[in-house]
């Protein structure tokens, strides 16, 4: 980018890489947007090489699809961003509640949120996304629907409540605990990947 | 108000709030779900009061207002009345799960709730224990019986 760019240029901010480049270093922050860590916003084109140049140990890190192909790396980024909702919507589930019918807001406590999001968090990127909800015990539902197997499980305080197919022919599968850091094989296996 | 017996050909409509929330937001919910909060039972209302979807989504425009306004509700984020969910009281009271346990679908009319107040409820078979995973089963279920949303924007 020329030293020469206007302040104006520099305020404009979509969302969305520019170019290849772009969106090539905006993958390197993968590791930041899986933790909920936001980055500050990159400033002067001089800052952003330098910055480009200290994560390329990250780019190391990344399998050859997302640095070969934009709109790999883009799609890699639109699942690490959808991560990123789902973790600030169950801060949301646990500070403020959602109600869906005409009742009050229902919460998630503080533990249970803790080890939802730590499990979103240690979902490994091959794997698809649930959707969430509270269960209305103080836990956070996690779905995974439209496969040809579903997955439906409540985690609360660390422990994992799963149900395989819950609407039809449905498996209740024994209690699993959660370290918050790997998550047991006996859930991944039941898990779809993208 | 006395409580009325609900033929099993009887069709009920659930009202859907959100609270402001973006659409991106909205689309990684699971929703719909009946939360039973506590075990508490939800709310619905019978079509046999609110005979089209047009008097549904009456009364759950004044129940947005009546609520967005409650004093004690000053410091919570608006609720939005979205549309409306439908499915036939036979439908749910076939949910029994492998344990036996299931819902029960009652009128529950009262001045301040309204005559076409319903309660789907748990019905827990005793004997049989009554896990969370029942629960997952169970909502999941009764959300599956339940219609697409009739959508739905009050114009007040």
């Amino acid at each position: 980018m020329p030293s020469s760019v206007s302040h104006a240029d520099q305020e404009l901010d979509f969302g969305i890489p520019a170019t290849l480049e772009d969106a090539t270093a905006e993958s390197a922050t993968l590791e930041n947007l899986r933790s909920g860590y936001t980055p500050l916003k990159w400033g002067s084109p001089r800052e952003d090489a330098k910055k480009r140049e200290g994560l390329g140990h990250i780019f190391d890190d990344q399998d050859a699809s997302s640095k070969q192909y934009a709109g790999v790396n883009v799609l890699t980024l639109e699942h690490e961003r959808t991560r990123r909702r789902l973790i600030q919507l169950i801060k949301r589930f646990e500070d403020e509640g959602v109600s869906f019918g005409c009742g009050e807001e229902v919460k998630c406590d503080a533990g249970s949120a803790e080890a939802a999001s730590a499990f979103l968090r240690a979902l490994p990127p091959e794997y698809g996304l649930p959707k969430i909800a509270p269960d209305g015990e103080g836990g956070v539902i996690l779905a995974w629907e439209g496969a040809h197997r579903e997955l439906v499980m409540s985690v609360c305080d660390w422990i994992l409540y799963p149900v395989i197919n819950p609407s039809s022919e449905a498996e209740h599968l024994s209690n699993v605990n959660f370290d918050g850091e790997r998550i047991p094989d006996k859930i991944l296996s039941y898990l779809p990947t993208n | 108000m006395t409580p009325e017996f609900m033929p099993d050909g009887d069709d009920i409509s659930r009202w859907i709030f959100y609270p402001h929330m973006s659409k991106e937001d909205r689309e990684l919910i699971w929703d719909n779900v009946f939360m039973f909060p506590s075990g508490r039972p939800e709310s619905v209302v019978w079509r046999r009061y609110l005979k089209s979807i047009g008097e549904v989504h009456e009364k759950g425009c004044e129940r947005e207002k009546e609520r967005n306004t409650r004093p004690e509700r000053a410091d919570k984020k608006l609720q939005r009345y979205y549309g409306a969910i439908s499915a036939k009281v036979l439908d749910i009271r076939k949910i029994r799960n492998l344990n036996k346990h299931g819902f029960r679908v009652e009128h529950d009319p009262s001045e301040k709730e309204g005559i076409y107040h319903v309660h789907i409820s748990y019905d827990v078979s005793q004997g049989y224990d009554f896990t969370k995973q029942d629960k997952i089963e169970l909502k999941s279920r009764l959300k599956a019986v339940f219609s697409d949303l009739l959508p739905h924007a009050c114009e007040h």
